[in-house]
């Protein structure tokens, strides 16, 4: 017994360390809604790179169904997670999570997709309700910015509403842009506040416009080719994608269309401009296929969730908000740049 | 030291420990697996009957969300010219979908009435409805509100949309769809959820919506509450139930399903009871067993250990039963017991003859000790009657001397009739008193019946001789009183003299001195005691009474058991 007792000790003291070095990196379950989403892939890349070192992370996707995320999130918050970090895939779930999540106290960052107002700031006051506003957060892309950027580019790309009305992308010479809008998700708020933003801004930079056509393309590429062949194709003059990959699926459509499936997009039916600038979307762009597209600052976004974990979890402090982020409230909402040649 | 347990012990106690420990072990895995087992299956298979339902009515609202997604595709772009249109819109879509009940537009800004089908009529002072503010506060999605009770159907909701004009910022309105809710509960709600079972829809706040069951409807809720979401088992009102409670997606909406699961429970507990039942009677079967091979086992050791403690208590005569020796090995202890019995039985015996022997060789010596002084004296005697003439006198004497010695030798036997000891003596005392010229008389007072007795030889001798010596006063005559008599246990010899007699010191040494172990030779009384004591045993005795002056008394008592027979010898 006597000589065991060194050897005892000495397994005991392994286990705490190994026990203690998992101890000292708090864990942080990510939940993706989808895995086929190239922007929200470049985003968890991105998240989970800002994260090593600090936090131990787990990663699941939920194939766009809301029930297998929330049994994920549910046995991760039952499991002894430090903290989610969740992308929705039905953003009005949003509020069940959290309440699960209070029973735990486990903090949630919501990600790209945002919970409503009333999940994130609840009206009644309670303990609930402090604990929600101390520990949920939303960091995402500042849709309304990217509306209005999309149509700084196209404003740079016309010249002005009188080189729009002396060119000839001006089709039918009415001097009115003619312009189709291929939405994300009906409901989602970012395809919504997008394609308002963009065209409030069209209409403030000093073009008439007229909305010939909307589609959803459910942020799909093949959605948003499908859908495609259901406008009125030679009557658009500018088409707005609320991301890359549906502009892409468009230009997919448009290129079956061409003779050998080549030449430029712009030129041949209508200028394209889309947002996230995924690799893709770049390429396109530097392919003079697409008009430019606004960047969905996949690395702001994550730095700023990096921060808002080191606070919950680590007590560190939560740095300045810097120009090109907007706080109001706990939502934090990042604006990108212009990734264009105009 | 602690007595170390019992042989039985050592062979019930440990195994039946060992035994029950491993059905404990057995019968724990086998509940632990068969419950487990039960519970994932049914709760699979539970989770995925809700999941239907939850799908289920997901497909339905999505669906609603349809319509209202093709009404807000239309209003979005619509022409404000082209609102007119939108009435015989309306009706298409209740034509086509009969649980939409009524559709209405309002502005949103002030909830001013702007288009509805036909059949219904404007909801009244819209801008201060719940399900306008909701849409407003939060437009891109739809919400869900319970519908009004003035709707003519039990179960209604309302989808109201906030609804973008994508032509004129100025013109967003909100659109208000009524739908009967009664038909699809009934249609796609769960009818087998078993006693208390239920089906619940409520809002985020826990406020229901509709309930297939409203009995202890706030209990359930609160469990729900609880939960929140996800699955789990609860008891309430007597009842467990599989709690399934999940977000109906595009609303905010939540579906709570409660299963009874009364049945596993039942199921569990049954299998619990019978394997515990037969668990318990293998281990009451297994020990019963090995107490009979325990004691089977053991029976022929206690036996042995029960005869070798009696043999401890110095009885040497045990047998043992051989026969029921249970194991080889005990038959082969046993019967080596039975011989070491029998060799100790033997010895004993042996003993017993060569104690036999001594006894008789020590009797032989004790009685050899008469005085030979006695013999010359009394030659001398005869000599001395004879040089002075008297011829007759030592006659006489010769006579008496030659039955003296005639008993003596009695021809080597050891035993003699009571009258030849007594004949003996009085040939003694006749001899004595010609000697010491008839200085003392003598007397035998003899008891009738005690014809047939035996004794030892040569008893009264040395008794007499001792009066003879010590008992007679200087110039008194003498007189010696032998007494033989019996009462129905005891023959009593005594011999009584007149003489100085003792004093109490003098006779308790003497006392002392007769019955003590050590031996010296020579003492007549020691001499005679111990002849009568090995010959008779414990219960003969020699008692002395003496009064000082008045004379002593010497009884030998001797059991009459032991002079009843003779020797043979």
């Amino acid at each position: 017994m006597k000589a065991n007792k060194p050897l005892l000790l000495g397994i005991l003291t392994s286990l705490c360390l190994v026990s203690c070095a998992k101890e000292s990196l708090p864990e942080v379950a990510i939940f993706i809604y989808d895995s086929q989403d190239t922007f929200m892939l470049s985003l968890q890349e991105s998240i989970q790179k800002k994260l090593s070192g600090k936090f131990a992370s787990s990663l699941s996707y939920a194939e766009r169904n809301q029930v297998q995320q929330t049994l994920a999130a549910i046995s991760a918050i039952e499991g002894g997670a430090d903290a989610l970090v969740i992308n929705l895939v039905d953003r009005l779930s949003a509020g069940a999570l959290i309440e699960k999540a209070y029973q735990e106290e486990v903090p949630i960052v919501f990600a790209n997709r945002k919970p409503l107002m009333s999940d994130l700031d609840p009206e009644k006051k309670s303990d609930y309700a402090s604990w929600v506003k101390e520990n949920c957060f939303y960091v995402g892309s500042y849709p309304l910015y990217e509306g209005a950027t999309q149509s700084e580019i196209v404003d740079s790309f016309f010249g002005g509403p009188e080189g729009f009305a002396a060119s000839s992308y001006d089709k039918n010479g009415d001097g009115i842009v003619q312009v189709a809008v291929m939405k994300g998700e009906q409901g989602h708020q970012d395809a919504e506040e997008r394609t308002m933003a963009c065209l409030q801004k069209l209409e403030e930079l000093g073009y008439s416009y007229q909305l010939v056509a909307t589609a959803y393309g459910n942020w799909e590429r093949t959605a948003a080719f499908a859908e495609t062949s259901k406008f009125p194709l030679d009557e658009i003059e500018l088409l707005y994608s609320n991301n890359d990959d549906m502009a892409l699926g468009v230009i997919d459509f448009l290129k079956t269309l061409l003779p050998g499936g080549n030449g430029f997009i712009s030129e041949s039916f209508f200028p394209i401009v889309g947002v996230d600038a995924t690799p893709a979307g770049r390429a396109a762009v530097d392919d003079g296929n697409m008009i430019g597209t606004v960047i969905n600052d996949a690395a702001i976004q994550s730095e700023w969730i990096g921060y808002l974990l080191s606070e919950l979890l680590l007590s560190e402090e939560l740095p300045p908000v810097t120009a090109n982020v907007v706080r109001e409230g706990n939502y934090f909402y990042v604006e990108g740049g212009i990734y264009s040649s105009f | 030291m602690r007595k170390p347990p019992k042989l039985k012990t050592l062979l019930i106690l440990p195994s039946s420990a060992l035994f029950l420990l491993l059905v404990a072990i057995l019968t724990g895995a086998a509940f632990f697996i068969y419950s487990s087992n039960v519970r994932d299956s049914s709760y699979r298979q539970m989770e995925a009957t809700s999941e239907q339902v939850l799908r289920n009515y997901e497909t339905y609202f999505a669906s609603a969300v349809q319509v209202s997604d093709g009404i807000y595709a239309r209003y979005s772009d619509l022409a404000p010219d082209d609102v007119a249109s939108l009435p015989s819109y309306f009706d298409t879509i209740i034509e086509l979908k009969p649980e939409i009940i009524s559709v209405s537009i309002y502005s949103a800004d002030g909830g001013k009435p702007l288009a509805k089908n036909t059949s219904s009529s404007f909801s009244i002072n819209a801008a201060e409805q719940e399900w306008f503010l909701r849409a407003i506060a939060d437009p891109y999605i739809n919400v869900f509100s319970q519908g009004a009770s003035s709707e003519a159907v039990p179960y209604s909701f309302v989808l109201s949309r906030f609804l973008v004009s994508d032509v004129d910022g100025g013109r967003d309105a909100v659109a208000r769809i009524g739908f009967d809710f009664t038909q699809i509960v009934e249609t796609i709600s769960p009818v087998s959820l078993g006693e208390g079972g239920r089906f619940i829809i409520y809002d985020r706040d826990y406020e229901t919506i509709y309930a297939s069951n409203s009995h202890e409807l706030e209990q359930a809720l609160s469990y729900v509450k609880e939960l929140v979401v996800g699955s789990t088992t609860i008891y309430f009102g007597g009842h467990n139930y599989y709690l399934y409670s999940m977000t109906i997606s595009n609303t905010t909406w939540r579906v709570a399903i409660l299963t009874n699961i009364d049945s596993i429970t039942t199921a569990i507990s049954t299998f619990a009871i019978a394997v515990s039942a037969t668990a318990i009677v293998m281990v009451v079967i297994f020990v019963v067993f090995v107490v009979l091979v325990a004691n089977r086992i053991t029976r022929p050791i206690r036996l042995l250990q029960r005869e070798m403690s009696r043999v401890e208590g110095l009885a040497y005569e045990s047998y043992l039963a051989t026969g029921n020796a249970g194991s080889r090995e005990v038959a082969d202890l046993s019967h080596s017991f039975e011989n070491m019995m029998k060799r100790i039985r033997q010895l004993m015996d042996d003993v017993v003859k060569e104690k036999e022997e001594q006894r008789r060789s020590e009797l032989k010596a004790l009685q050899n000790q008469i005085n030979p002084h006695f013999l010359y004296n009394t030659l001398d005697s005869i000599i001395a009657l004879i040089d002075r003439g008297e011829g007759e006198k030592a006659q006489r004497m010769v006579v008496a001397l030659s039955r003296f010695f005639r008993i003596s030798i009695s021809r080597g036997h050891n035993i003699i009739p009571l009258k030849d000891e007594i004949e003996h003596a009085r040939n003694y005392l006749l001899i004595q008193k010609m000697r010491f010229g008839d200085s003392f008389d003598f007397r035998i007072e003899k008891m009738e019946g005690l014809d047939g007795l035996y004794v030892v030889k040569l008893i009264l001798q040395p008794i007499i001789e001792n009066s003879i010596a010590h008992g007679m006063k200087e110039g008194e005559p003498g007189s010696i009183l032998i007494k033989a008599f019996k009462d129905e246990k005891f023959l009593y010899l005594a011999v009584q003299d007149n003489g100085y007699g003792m004093l109490k010191d003098k006779l308790e040494a003497l006392d002392a001195s007769m019955r003590s172990r050590e031996s010296y030779q020579g003492v007549g009384l020691k001499n005679v005691y111990e002849r009568l004591r090995v010959y008779y045993g414990e219960e003969a005795d020699v008692v002395i009474e003496s009064e000082p002056d008045v004379g002593t008394k010497v009884t030998l008592v001797i059991p009459l058991k032991g002079a009843v027979q003779n020797e043979g010898k």
